[in-house]
């Protein structure tokens, strides 16, 4: 790997920009791995100038009708387009009322510039154990919907993200949508994150709460994200508060059961140890927040 | 030479290792302020680089020696939002007999103080000095847990038993 100049400068590709969804995927299918999608171009082209991408054809897919599909179906849940930018997010109603998290997380996001750009699908893409954009999808039972040439298929949230920056796509697949299932009636959601020497998450979590005050109705879900390569839902910590113990006791033993489950890294954003003290300091803040007390 | 004082006062969360600053003031001795709303100018750019390299700003080398932080977002600098609430501008003028109308030069001095009085600052609240740079969440939760641990156990368990918020 070349560095120095490097950094200022794109290497040379060919731009294509496909004008349907039929025509990408058969330009994808042809070209493969030396082919680049590009949606929001935010960690792309930062990629591309530090040379961890170099590749010929660059894949615009921005013009592409099917993928700008943004979608509230009530009962069936919640449609994505890969095209969609982070602030048709949060100017659309539904996410705000009903998918809370997504909607704190998209707002946490860099800037209304680069909001402009990014695509939630774009995050989830790049799989780089700092992006935001899986944990609040990991609370609504995301599918990520695949794209190729011989049709499409349906990767659950908790299986797309397979190591850093490595996704389970096949080289001739695009990410087309994302589906989110509806959160249960009268559910509420957040998200936090924390940053500490750069504008990226060293930690982020996600919680979903139904029904706080009545242990057998209650429902609760719990993700982390960019604390190891892989975010995580943690189905241990949800089963544990159908129990009838008062709330603060237990969310001292999910905190604990978290804190197991969690395996945080050292890398140049932060260290491990901090890494896990924070997790808890969120865990406990959302926890609080969401089921009272 | 044009003599320098920064003063400030702030929040340290010792729980996350953040610091909110509220209050930042600093008084220069200019000789002569020949434009004084373009001395204040200096003064209030000054804090903000000032204040970047103290909290934000870090170069990371690898073994080899290569820059692995090159691009803005993961080389941190300051954001409007991290502004102090107010920022104070004194300007002191004790003429230099040897310069035209007195003045002194300002330039960059400005900056210069910032980070010893953010470091005093946090010393005053919490009793631990921090001697590297930057002061990020990461590095000021080090330095209490490793001065302090006692700060950070008080906090922990106020936020189990009330959120702390």
């Amino acid at each position: 790997m070349s560095f120095g100049s490097a950094y200022l400068t794109l290497p040379d590709f060919e731009y294509v920009k496909p004008k349907s969804l039929q025509e990408a995927l058969q330009f994808i299918d042809q070209h493969k791995d030396e082919a680049e999608i590009l949606a929001g171009g935010v960690g792309l082209f930062a990629f591309m100038k530090e040379r961890l991408v170099e590749p010929r054809w660059v894949v615009d897919i921005k013009a592409i009708k099917e993928l700008q599909t943004l979608r509230d179906d009530g009962s069936k849940g919640l449609t994505i387009g890969a095209a969609v930018n982070m602030n048709q997010l949060l100017d659309f109603a539904p996410i705000k009322e009903k998918y809370k998290a997504l909607h704190d997380c998209v707002s946490l996001l860099s800037d209304p510039l680069l909001r402009n750009r990014s695509t939630i699908i774009g995050d989830i893409c790049e799989a780089l154990p700092y992006v935001d954009g899986p944990t609040p999808l990991l609370i609504f039972d995301t599918e990520v919907e695949a794209a190729s040439v011989k049709g499409t298929r349906r990767i659950p949230m908790n299986e797309f993200i397979k190591g850093v920056a490595e996704n389970a796509l096949e080289p001739n697949e695009l990410a087309v949508a994302v589906h989110l299932k509806p959160p249960p009636e009268n559910s509420k959601s957040l998200f936090l994150k924390h940053t500490s020497s750069s504008e990226f998450s060293i930690v982020n979590v996600a919680v979903l709460c139904a029904n706080p005050s009545r242990p057998e109705a209650r429902t609760v879900r719990f993700a982390y994200g960019a604390i190891a390569p892989i975010p995580k839902r943690v189905h241990e910590v949800e089963d544990l508060f159908k129990r009838k113990t008062p709330v603060p006791k237990l969310i001292d033993e999910a905190i604990e059961s978290i804190k197991k489950s969690a395996e945080p890294m050292t890398d140049v954003l932060a260290k491990a140890e901090y890494r896990s003290h924070m997790l808890e300091v969120l865990a406990v803040r959302a926890f609080r927040r969401l089921l009272g007390s | 030479m044009t003599r320098t004082q920064a003063k400030e006062s702030q929040q340290v969360d010792v729980l996350t290792g953040e610091i909110e600053i509220i209050n930042a003031a600093q008084a220069f001795d200019v000789g002569k302020a020949i434009n004084p709303l373009l001395v204040k100018g200096q003064i209030d750019g000054g804090w903000v680089m000032g204040q970047s390299v103290a909290l934000y700003e870090q170069i990371v080398f690898d073994e080899q020696g290569w820059v692995v932080n090159p691009n803005l977002s993961n080389y941190r600098i300051m954001r409007a939002k991290e502004m102090p609430h107010k920022i104070q501008e004194i300007i002191l003028e004790t003429p230099q007999s040897n310069a035209p109308h007195g003045a002194r030069g300002l330039g960059e001095l400005v900056m210069v103080a910032v980070a010893p009085a953010i470091a005093n600052a946090i010393y005053n609240a919490i009793g631990v000095q921090i001697t590297k740079l930057p002061m990020s969440p990461e590095n000021v939760w080090r330095a209490i847990h490793e001065r302090r641990p006692e700060l950070i156990e008080e906090a922990r368990r106020k936020l189990r038993e009330s959120g702390g918020e």
